[in-house]
Parts: C-alpha cells; sequence; structure tokens
C-alpha cells in the first residue's frame, strides 16, 4: 500500500471527492476503516455529509495535512485559536453546526475542538438574553415560564461562586 | 453556501457535543433561552456524558471491578437516578475541594502509595482481600482527581492479576481516553493484547476460507451465519449499532465509535433501518480475507470457533 495511494469519497448528493490518503488518515473514522478493510475498490460513501461540507472539510485537513501535533495541539479547551483557524471558522451558523457534525461523524477530533469551541465561545459568560439575540432564538416561554425559570436556575446553581 | 438551521432548531446530538465543551452555568444560561433548548439540555443523558467527562466513569469503573469479584465495600454505589442533580453535588464538592486542593493531593497520593503496596502485597501473600482494598482507595482517588492516570493504571493491573483480561483492557481504555499519554497504561494494554492474541493457534493450511478466490466457503458462510446470529439478538435478521458494537467488542477487545457502526452498514449493506444485514456481515468478511485471511481464522477463535477446521471449538474436541 503506497502513502500516495488516494480514496474517493462521495457526499449526500452523489459528487466523488478524490483525496490523497493522508488526509484521509486526519479522519480516525476513514482511518480506521482503511486500516480494516484494506484499500477498497470503490468509493466510500458519506450520505449525511453534503459536497459543500464535505469541500469545507477537505480543506481544513489539507491545510494540517503536515501538523505534526495535529491530534494533541487541541487537547487544552482554553487555549486560544490560532489565525488560520479562526479566518476558516468565519462562516454562517448553520455551516458552523454542519461542520461540527460531519467533524464528529468522520472522527476529526481537531476539527471538532475549534468548530465546537468557536460556537462555546458565542455562549460564555453571556445572560440568556444575550444568547437569544446572537442566535436569533425566539423566546417561548411566557412570563411566569420565564420566572419560575429563573428561580429554578438561580436555586440550582447558587454554589457556583 | 446557504443553510437555514437556526440555533433553537439544533439537533439534539448537536446539543450533546456542544455540552461537553461548556460550563456548566453557560448551559443553564443556555436552557433558559427557549422551550426547545429547555428540554434539549435537561436529558439525563446529556448531564450524564457530562458528568462522565468531568468527574470520570465512575460507575462503569465500579462494576466492572465488581463482576471481577472485588469487594468495593462503600465505594460500590447504585447509579444516580437523577443525573442533573449528581452533576451539581459533584460540581459543588469538586469548587469546595479546590479550595484546600494541597490537602487533597497530598492524601491522594498517601492512598495512592498504600494502593501500590497492597499490590505489592498480593504478589507475595495470594490474599484477595488486599487487591478490594487497592481497588477502594483507587476509586476514591479518582472521585477527587478524576484524571489521575496512575489510578487507572493500577486498577488495569489488579485485574490483569486477577486474570480478567477483556474487563483490564476495558478499563485501561477508560484510562487512555483519560490521558493517551500515560505510557504505563499502554505498555500494559500492549502486554494483555499480546496475550490474548497467544491464545489463539497459529494457523497456516486448514479447511479453505474461499471458494475460487473470490467468494466466501461454504463452511466458513455457516460459521459467520452462526456468529452473526448470536449477536442477533432481536433476531430481526440484521445487527444494530449496539449488537455490532458487541460484536466487534469481544472480536477486537475494544468499542469501535458510533460513526464506525453506521459505515460499516453503509460500506457492505444494510437494511432499510440502516443495520448491518448478514450479506453485509458476509461482504465485510469477504474483503478482509482476501486482505488477511489469517486475520479472519483468528476472528473466528475469539467466537469460539476452530479457526483451522472451521468447526466449533466445543465440537473440535470432541473429534
Amino acid at each position: 500500500m503506497s502513502a500516495h495511494s488516494q480514496i474517493l469519497l462521495t457526499s449526500s448528493e452523489g459528487t466523488e471527492f478524490l483525496i490523497d490518503r493522508d488526509i484521509a488518515d486526519k479522519s480516525m473514522l476513514l482511518k480506521c476503516m482503511l486500516e480494516d478493510i484494506g484499500e477498497i475498490g470503490q468509493a466510500v460513501p458519506l450520505p449525511n455529509v453534503s459536497g459543500p461540507i464535505l469541500t469545507k472539510v477537505i480543506e481544513y485537513c489539507t491545510h494540517h495535512r503536515d501538523d505534526p501535533n495535529f491530534l494533541s495541539a487541541n487537547d487544552d479547551v482554553t487555549a486560544d485559536i490560532d489565525e488560520w483557524d479562526l479566518e476558516y471558522c468565519k462562516v454562517d451558523q448553520g455551516t458552523l453546526y454542519e461542520l461540527i457534525l460531519a467533524a464528529n461523524y468522520l472522527d476529526i477530533k481537531p476539527l471538532m475542538d475549534l468548530t465546537c469551541k468557536t460556537v462555546a465561545n458565542m455562549i460564555k459568560a453571556k445572560s440568556p438574553e444575550e444568547i437569544r439575540k446572537t442566535f436569533n432564538i425566539t423566546n417561548d416561554f411566557t412570563p411566569e415560564e420565564e420566572d419560575q425559570v429563573r428561580r429554578e436556575n438561580g436555586k440550582d446553581w447558587v454554589d457556583e461562586h | 453556501m446557504s443553510t437555514n438551521k437556526t440555533f433553537d432548531t439544533l439537533t439534539e446530538d448537536l446539543i450533546e457535543i456542544l455540552a461537553s465543551y461548556l460550563e456548566p452555568l453557560d448551559m443553564v444560561h443556555l436552557s433558559a433561552t427557549c422551550k426547545h433548548l429547555q428540554k434539549s439540555i435537561n436529558r439525563p443523558e446529556i448531564w450524564e456524558h457530562k458528568a462522565v467527562d468531568d468527574f470520570g466513569d465512575r460507575f462503569t469503573i465500579t462494576s466492572i471491578l465488581d463482576s471481577a469479584g472485588l469487594d468495593l465495600g462503600d465505594q460500590l454505589k447504585p447509579e444516580p437516578s437523577d443525573w442533573r442533580q449528581y452533576y451539581q453535588e459533584r460540581h459543588a464538592a469538586m469548587t469546595k475541594m479546590n479550595a484546600s486542593a494541597d490537602d487533597q493531593i497530598a492524601q491522594s497520593e498517601k492512598d495512592y502509595d498504600e494502593a501500590q503496596e497492597l499490590l505489592r502485597g498480593f504478589q507475595s501473600t495470594g490474599d484477595v482481600d488486599s487487591l478490594s482494598k487497592a481497588a477502594q482507595l483507587m476509586v476514591a482517588v479518582l472521585d477527587n482527581f478524576p484524571g489521575h492516570a496512575g489510578c487507572y493504571h493500577l486498577l488495569g493491573f489488579t485485574l490483569y492479576v486477577l486474570n480478567e483480561l477483556e474487563d483490564a483492557l476495558s478499563l485501561l481504555e477508560i484510562g487512555s481516553m483519560v490521558d493517551p499519554n500515560y505510557e504505563p497504561i499502554s505498555e500494559l494494554t500492549r502486554e494483555i493484547q499480546a496475550l490474548l492474541e497467544g491464545y489463539g493457534s497459529t494457523m497456516t493450511d486448514g479447511a479453505p476460507l474461499l471458494d475460487n478466490a473470490k467468494e466466501l466457503s461454504a463452511p466458513l458462510k455457516a460459521a459467520l451465519t452462526a456468529i452473526f446470529n448470536s449477536f442477533d439478538k432481536d433476531m430481526d435478521g440484521s445487527l444494530k449499532p449496539s449488537e455490532l458494537s458487541d460484536f466487534v467488542f469481544k472480536t477486537n477487545g475494544s468499542r469501535p465509535p458510533a460513526a464506525f457502526l453506521t459505515q460499516m452498514g453503509i460500506q457492505f449493506g444494510k437494511d432499510s433501518k440502516g443495520y448491518l444485514t448478514l450479506e453485509g456481515f458476509f461482504n465485510f468478511f469477504l474483503e478482509q480475507t482476501l486482505e488477511d485471511p489469517i486475520e479472519t481464522r483468528r476472528d473466528l477463535e475469539k467466537h469460539g470457533w476452530d479457526g483451522d477446521r472451521l468447526v466449533r471449538c466445543d465440537i473440535a474436541r470432541n473429534a
């Protein structure tokens, strides 16, 4: 098996993506499959990843292709996000969520960490009202229900600080 | 690239992933924004996973140790019925503990040394009680320091000396997820895996696995069908993810990620629910056998079949 062999992936719409084996290996799912069953002749179908999202995922794996710390760099959840990664995450929220799901499915831990941290940072240390504004969430609680939620949460987490 | 997903229609899967990146108070605030998020965030699974993430997989660990025959005494506690409340209690306890962290660290180091001493004692006396005592100490240390890789190693070692090799591997796997770089865990894991592999015989020729070098032979198909059926607990003709996971666990000694299980069906053959069918199971073994026939014979051995003669071991022995 040559290190430069290529793998064919098919997105949900049936679009084919030919990628180098070392790029595919960034995904633990693909890596385990390819190791377990060896070189597969036909394409690997990915019915829950759309073409545009798969393109984005491949872009990420290609940029980090020769990154020696690919799997260990992001262990520290509070670590700063580097500039390229920061730029990479400047997409609409829907795309960001789909990237999280794709990274989770394909088991690409650093991409999971990056996209989840990006969303977590948008939530961090905000009040419920501020979170609603950030994510355009409609408040569907009645004033009474909201009062009760506030009371319960206040009671539950009184030990926090 | 445009999508119309907004945050309050997020799938529960996504909420679950995000939860492990959020501080508990952020989750509480998020749950107070709308009814959908309130419901999704307060599902017991969310808080159970977060508790395992932040405070260790305590109940899996104690159930493994208990089933291996160790007496855990007070440390054997029932699983919480309310995970959110359990999380809060543990969170409050950890916050309090952090205030007196130095004392706690000193105490845990003392307990860790004592457990090591007990294990050494066992090697000269063979007294199983000292193993139980050591396990109790380790479980208690993990309650305060769930990231203490040494404890997982000692617990794995305890199961290893009890000859509970599969259990030892499960425990070491939990430890390796907590700290993938702790060398003693990887070393012991390799040692146990080598032992387990050694139990299989070395097979060269034997009953043919393939016909015409391109399809599974009848005896191999028969063996695979029997193995497939033994894992198809609900007898619906396909292996759902939990059944397939059991099969992989028995075969390889570790559980694959959920996506791997789904992908097996997609790759090799699935029914309408996406579960791996018998035909798909055959296809997988055909690919593997073409690639590495010895691996297929070894897999059969793991399931109680004679990998050489392709008959069940209990029958092979009587023959």
